[in-house]
């Protein structure tokens, strides 16, 4: 059982008043909130702070976690006061003394779970506590998408872990699988709601809900930008210069492209309603042109270059000489 | 295990008010300020909104409760934190096409 200490966890001295711990508090909350942090921990971080805050700024926790703080500099394990005489506030002691509990666990046996800082604001919105206390969790899952099964309505069939607790309290896993219907447009980070398709209730009461998250699968061809898509296309210097017909990938099927003369690497040629549905319509699909130069491996390539050269009486770099 | 599960669009105001745990007072609150608006009905008992409102209500109680942001101005810290989100996509994206026409650039060499 690890000691946590709340006045490190907050960067203040254990003598702080009660500003300095609530200005230390903002700072680390606006610095760690997962919903305004990109720190690889933050949410694990935002729960330190929030549970040594917790405690701290309400003046009878902060007494109480003081005298513990003391009583364990002194040498007193305070997993061992339930021995103790005249001891009344810590009856539930005993359920939270396993090894693997931290000292926080503990404090919140004391304080009673009820106390622990709510980060949905429940305590601060009362309300519907009395109509939720029987509905199962919400769940949320990453669900990985192509992007061609992106263009139109596709059915998948998806399998998760649904947890649930049995008559006894004990809490288990079963796996369920669903067939859902991804819906044409779907974009990447959206959200899916599945009504009635989280865990159940303990005992009587509505399902949580099912929210899937959507994860556009990075296509090894295709990037997307907004609702088009970019293809980088690779071309010999020549059939930039002289123009092509190439056969072209879309994600519907091959098409063909004329690329004109005098094709520049970098420009972009548009081709209309090739790229991913959106609710207003279709985008399209951006050719990037990309001239790519072969390898000079023989004489007559070689030849062939310093002739152009001659003939061609080219200065790339002309801009810079004015 | 034939049946197709299709996903919900809509959410009406009771279901909103219970799927993200904020009471009544708050959500009509968050409507107020435009926050979340409701695309169907013309009073709360017949507002449906889109799913998309479940998460952000819960996100604004969130920053409510957590940071001690005004409702008045968590509107502004939303747009401002989708702002950043679009432009890190943004940002992705680029970062990503560059990748793919300068590493070409060694084929053929």
């Amino acid at each position: 059982m690890e000691f946590k200490d709340f006045y490190l966890a907050l960067g203040v001295e254990p003598t702080a008043d009660d500003k300095t711990i609530k200005t230390a508090y903002r700072k680390l909350a606006r610095l760690y909130h997962p919903d305004v942090s990109k720190h690889a921990n933050a949410e694990e971080k935002f729960k330190e702070i929030a549970e040594a805050y917790e405690v701290l700024h309400n003046s009878e926790k902060r007494a109480e976690y003081d005298e513990l703080r003391l009583a364990r500099s002194r040498g007193f394990d305070p997993r061992n006061r339930q021995t103790g005489a005249g001891s009344s506030s810590n009856t539930d002691f005993n359920s939270t003394s396993e090894a693997d509990q931290d000292f926080a666990d503990f404090f919140n046996s004391i304080f009673g779970s009820q106390n622990t800082r709510n980060r949905q604001g429940r305590q601060q919105q009362p309300h519907h506590d009395d109509m939720n206390l029987h509905r199962g969790r919400d769940l949320e899952m990453e669900w990985p998408v192509m992007l061609e099964d992106t263009l139109t309505d596709t059915t998948k069939s998806i399998e998760f872990m649904i947890p649930h607790y049995d008559t006894q309290g004990q809490l288990h896993e079963t796996k369920k699988t669903l067939n859902v219907k991804i819906p044409a447009g779907v974009s990447d980070g959206e959200r899916i709601r599945l009504k009635g398709q989280g865990a159940p209730a303990q005992g009587v009461g509505v399902n949580g809900d099912l929210y899937l998250r959507i994860r556009l699968i990075p296509h090894p061809l295709f990037d997307i930008e907004g609702h088009n898509l970019i293809l980088t296309l690779p071309l010999a210097p020549w059939e930039a210069a002289l123009g092509a017909k190439i056969t072209l990938p879309t994600l519907s099927g091959k098409i063909n492209l004329t690329i004109p003369s005098n094709s520049q690497s970098g420009e972009r040629l548009r081709i209309k309603g090739k790229g991913l549905v959106n609710k207003n319509g279709v985008g399209d699909l951006f050719v990037t042109l990309k001239i790519v130069n072969p390898a000079v491996v023989n004489e007559d390539i070689k030849q062939l270059w310093s002739q152009l050269a001659k003939t061609a009486n080219f200065d790339p770099r002309a801009e810079w000489s004015n | 295990m034939t049946q197709i599960i299709s996903p919900d669009v809509h959410v009406s105001f009771d279901e909103l008010c219970k799927s993200s745990n904020i009471s009544a007072e708050y959500i009509i609150e968050l409507v107020e300020y435009n926050i979340i608006f409701p695309i169907k009905g013309n009073d709360p008992q017949e507002w449906q909104f889109n799913v998309t409102a479940i998460r952000i209500v819960n996100k604004a109680a969130r920053l409510h409760s957590d940071l001690e942001i005004d409702w008045a101005d968590i509107g502004l810290v939303l747009n401002l934190l989708d702002e950043i989100e679009q432009l890190r996509n943004e940002n992705g994206q680029l970062k990503q096409q560059l990748n793919r026409f300068t590493e070409r650039n060694n084929k053929g060499r």
